[in-house]
C-alpha cells in the first residue's frame, strides 16, 4: 500500500532510498471499511487523508437532514477545515466505500518536512493546485443552475454517479432527489 | 507600506534583516485606484495578489451580468486559477476601494523560496489556512438559505456591509438585489 504513495510522489519529485524507507517505515497507510466515520461533528480533527483507493464523503447535519458537501476519490487529499486547530469539526467524513488512505497528523507532517524539505515544497505546490481547482468549483456552483451543475458533474466526475447513492448526489448538487431524477430523465431524453 | 506586510508575516516567523531586504528589493508593492481592473476575462496572467490595504472583488460575467464570487480585504490574497493553468482568465478582479497590494508571480516566488526556504513553509501554512477558510465558506453557501448566508456574513464579515455596494453583496449571496433589501427589512423588523 505504501508503494502507491511512493509511485504517486515519484511523479513529482525524485524518489530517494531514504524517503522510500521513511514512507514504508511510517506505516501511515490504513484501511477503512465502508461506512466508517473518519471525523464527526464536535470532534477535534487531528488527521488528514490521502486516498489511494476508495471514496470519502463530507456532510453536515442541518435540521436533522444530511447535507453532502463534497466527495473525494483516488489521489485526492482531504484536509478537514478544523485540522490541527483547537476547534471542533462542524461536519462528518464518511467512507462510502472500503477505502485505503495515507493518514497524516500535524506532528507527522512537521517531522517529514524537517527531514525532507522537498515534500514541503511539493505540498505547497499541490496545495496551490487544490486551491485553484476549489475556486473554480465554488464559482461554478454559485453561477450554475441545478441542471448545469449536474451536466458539469457528468462531464468532470462521471464515476461519482456510479459510486454514490442518488440522494447523496442530489444533496451535493444542492437539489432534492426528485429534482435530480427529473433532470436525469430530461438529459437522457435530450440525448435520444 | 511594507511594514504592514512585515507585521503580518511576523505573526508567523520573525524576519531577519536580510529577508526584509529581499522583500523590499522585489519591488512588489502597487497602489491602485478604486475601480481599477486588475484582471480581465481573456487575459493571460501569472500574477497573484495580496491585499495590504483596501478591498478587491472577483467576479465573472455570465449572460451579460456580473456574478460576484468573493471579496478580499486586508491581509488576504488570491491566486487566480489562470496563474496555474496558463490559460486565459475567465475571472475578473477589480478594486472596490483604493488599495495597496503586493503582486507576485511563480518565477519570483520560486527564486525567493530557493533563497529563503522559510518563506515556502510560511506560504504552505498560509495556503492551508486560506483553503480551510474557503472550504468553510463554500460549505456554508451550499448548506444555507439566502437568509442564513446573510446572517453568516453579518456575523463573520460585517465590515463588507459598509464597504460594498448592495447589488454586489446580493450577487455574492446568490440572490437578487430586491431579495436582499426584503431580507434586510425582515431582519430589522425581527429585531424590534
Amino acid at each position: 500500500m505504501e508503494n502507491d504513495i511512493i509511485a504517486y510522489l515519484s511523479k513529482y519529485i525524485p524518489m530517494t532510498e531514504e524517503l522510500k524507507e521513511a514512507i514504508i517505515k511510517s506505516e501511515f497507510v490504513k484501511r477503512f471499511r465502508k461506512g466508517t466515520l473518519l471525523l464527526e461533528e464536535g470532534m477535534l480533527s487531528n488527521e488528514c487523508f490521502f486516498i489511494i483507493k476508495g471514496c470519502l464523503r463530507c456532510f453536515y447535519i442541518k435540521d436533522g437532514e444530511e447535507r453532502t458537501t463534497e466527495f473525494y476519490t483516488e489521489e485526492e487529499a482531504v484536509t478537514p477545515s478544523a485540522y490541527g486547530q483547537k476547534i471542533p469539526s462542524e461536519y462528518y467524513i464518511e467512507c462510502i466505500e472500503d477505502t485505503i488512505a495515507g493518514v497524516g497528523t500535524p506532528e507527522l507532517e512537521t517531522e517529514i518536512y524537517r527531514k525532507f524539505p522537498q515534500i514541503e515544497s511539493l505540498n505547497r505546490a499541490l496545495g496551490e493546485a487544490i486551491m485553484a481547482k476549489f475556486q473554480d468549483s465554488f464559482a461554478g456552483f454559485k453561477m450554475a443552475s441545478p441542471e448545469e451543475r449536474y451536466l458539469n458533474l457528468l462531464k468532470t466526475r462521471p464515476d461519482l454517479l456510479q459510486r454514490a447513492p442518488q440522494h447523496q448526489i442530489a444533496s451535493y448538487l444542492g437539489i432534492k432527489p426528485e429534482s435530480l431524477s427529473r433532470i436525469r430523465k430530461r438529459t437522457m431524453a435530450k440525448k435520444n | 507600506m511594507q511594514q504592514s506586510l512585515f507585521d503580518f508575516i511576523e505573526q508567523y516567523i520573525i524576519l531577519t534583516e536580510e529577508e526584509k531586504k529581499c522583500i523590499t528589493d522585489l519591488d512588489i508593492f502597487r497602489s491602485v485606484k478604486k475601480g481599477t481592473l486588475l484582471l480581465s476575462e481573456g487575459q493571460c496572467s501569472r500574477s497573484s495578489i495580496f491585499v495590504l490595504k483596501g478591498l478587491i472583488r472577483t467576479f465573472y460575467i455570465v449572460d451579460g451580468e456580473e456574478k460576484t464570487t468573493e471579496f478580499y480585504a486586508e491581509m488576504e490574497g488570491i491566486s487566480p486559477p489562470c496563474v496555474l493553468s496558463g490559460l486565459p482568465s475567465e475571472l475578473y478582479i477589480s478594486c472596490v476601494e483604493d488599495a495597496m497590494i503586493s503582486v507576485s508571480d511563480p518565477g519570483m516566488e520560486s527564486e525567493v523560496f530557493r533563497k529563503f526556504p522559510r518563506f515556502e513553509s510560511l506560504c504552505r501554512i498560509l495556503s492551508e489556512q486560506l483553503l480551510s477558510k474557503n472550504q468553510c465558506n463554500f460549505d456554508t453557501y451550499k448548506t444555507s438559505s439566502p437568509e442564513q448566508r446573510y446572517l453568516h456574513l453579518l456575523k463573520n464579515r460585517s465590515d463588507l456591509l459598509n464597504r460594498v455596494p448592495q447589488h454586489q453583496l446580493a450577487s455574492y449571496l446568490g440572490i437578487k438585489p430586491q431579495s436582499l433589501s426584503r431580507l434586510r427589512a425582515r431582519l430589522v423588523k425581527k429585531k424590534k
